[in-house]
């Protein structure tokens, strides 16, 4: 019996190891406010009308530095707040992101150079809507893999929220937050 | 995976004594109870039900297929005055323990088991994700009539996701077996 119980403890024992050092990782919320102005404020006539980019640096975000050499992975990630339509037209609210600290870009040049990371989040004219975390979840596109690379690396780039086209909009969001679940080792 | 397979499949012909052939029994059980996450900031405490059939054949072991589904309690996170919630999930699992000893008969029985199997976590917005897990754990169980057992199990239960990251849960149930076939 004994014999027995120490076999199956040994088959446990090799069936975790088989799997890393997988016990000892763990999923830690990371929130990132917008940086001022609080409303965000996007008016833009044409695609060569200005867009301010929200420079991004998760470093100033302690649960972000203090895991960030053990960071593995993104295990969920969310756009929040509360948007309103403040055009004349429906809109699809877009978030794309740069690598750098952009500053500030045309609407044109945000979508050459970027990488569209969220959306369209679509609202009617003179709409206002919370972004439920679990709809943004399914909203994130392609750029979500430039995100991953840049929270795996030095955890610094730019957010730019733009709305469709190259047409007139204008929109705002109050009490915008970027939400990341990271996978980290212990 | 397939390694992994191997590895348990070994583990259980190591722990098979040559010629044990002897009396066999079948069972069903029903169990339910919680799955509590384990360090996962963004899904809580939920429920878990599930079924599972016992199979003892020889006298120091019994080999458990089994079917399980937990729904995770929704998260909440507050940001600013806004509180937001997200959905917790549900994990399904179809799998094989393997548990010391028979799981019928009277008398109070503790019994260690270890366990792997196939999860699908899903989860609104995210895509589904299917991958091996491993659960090893305790149970205590009883017979209080004839045929019939009931039994508590406490057990540990982690999802490898890739990337040296896994969800992790502490599961506890109470389940109650109805023993469908003895062969002498």
């Amino acid at each position: 019996m004994t014999k027995l119980r120490l076999l199956v403890l040994g088959g446990v024992a090799a069936s975790l190891l088989a799997t890393g050092c997988v016990l000892t990782s763990a999923q830690i919320l990371v929130k990132f406010a917008f940086p001022p102005p609080n409303p965000l404020v996007v008016n833009v006539a044409s695609g060569a009308s200005s867009v301010s980019g929200l420079y991004i640096d998760l470093n100033t975000e302690s649960d972000y530095a203090d895991n960030k050499d053990k960071l593995k992975d993104i295990a969920d990630l969310a756009v929040l707040g509360d948007v309103t339509n403040t055009g004349t037209g429906a809109i699809g609210v877009e978030v794309w992101l740069t690598k750098t600290n952009s500053g500030t870009l045309t609407a044109d040049q945000v979508r050459a150079q970027g990488a569209q990371l969220w959306g369209p989040f679509n609202l009617a004219a003179g709409a206002t809507k919370r972004i439920g975390w679990d709809e943004s979840a399914g909203l994130f596109k392609a750029g979500k893999q430039v995100l991953i690379d840049e929270v795996k690396g030095d955890g610094q780039f730019s957010l730019y929220l733009i709305g469709p086209g190259t047409g007139a909009y204008q929109f705002q969001v109050k009490d915008g937050y970027l939400v990341l679940v990271i996978g980290a080792g212990l | 995976m397939k390694r992994r397979f191997t590895l348990l499949a070994l583990v259980l012909v190591a722990i098979l004594p040559a010629g044990a052939a002897r009396a066999a029994s079948i069972g069903v059980e029903a169990f339910g109870g919680v799955s509590i996450p384990i360090v996962q900031d963004d899904t809580d405490q939920g429920s878990q039900f599930g079924v599972r059939v016992p199979v003892n054949l020889i006298p120091l072991l019994t080999v458990e297929p089994y079917f399980g589904a937990s729904a995770l309690g929704n998260k909440s996170v507050t940001l600013g005055a806004v509180t937001y919630e997200r959905d917790g999930g549900d994990v399904t699992a179809f799998g094989l323990n393997a548990r010391l000893g028979g799981f019928s008969g009277p008398g109070l029985k503790v019994f260690p088991y270890v366990g792997i199997g196939s999860h699908t976590l899903k989860r609104e917005g995210t895509a589904d994700l299917t991958k091996a897990g491993y659960n090893f754990g305790l149970g205590i169980g009883f017979s209080p009539l004839p045929k019939l057992s009931a039994g508590l199990r406490g057990e540990f239960n982690m999802i490898p996701l890739g990337n040296e990251t896994s969800r992790k849960f502490a599961n506890v149930t109470l389940g109650v077996s109805y023993n469908v076939l003895s062969l002498p």
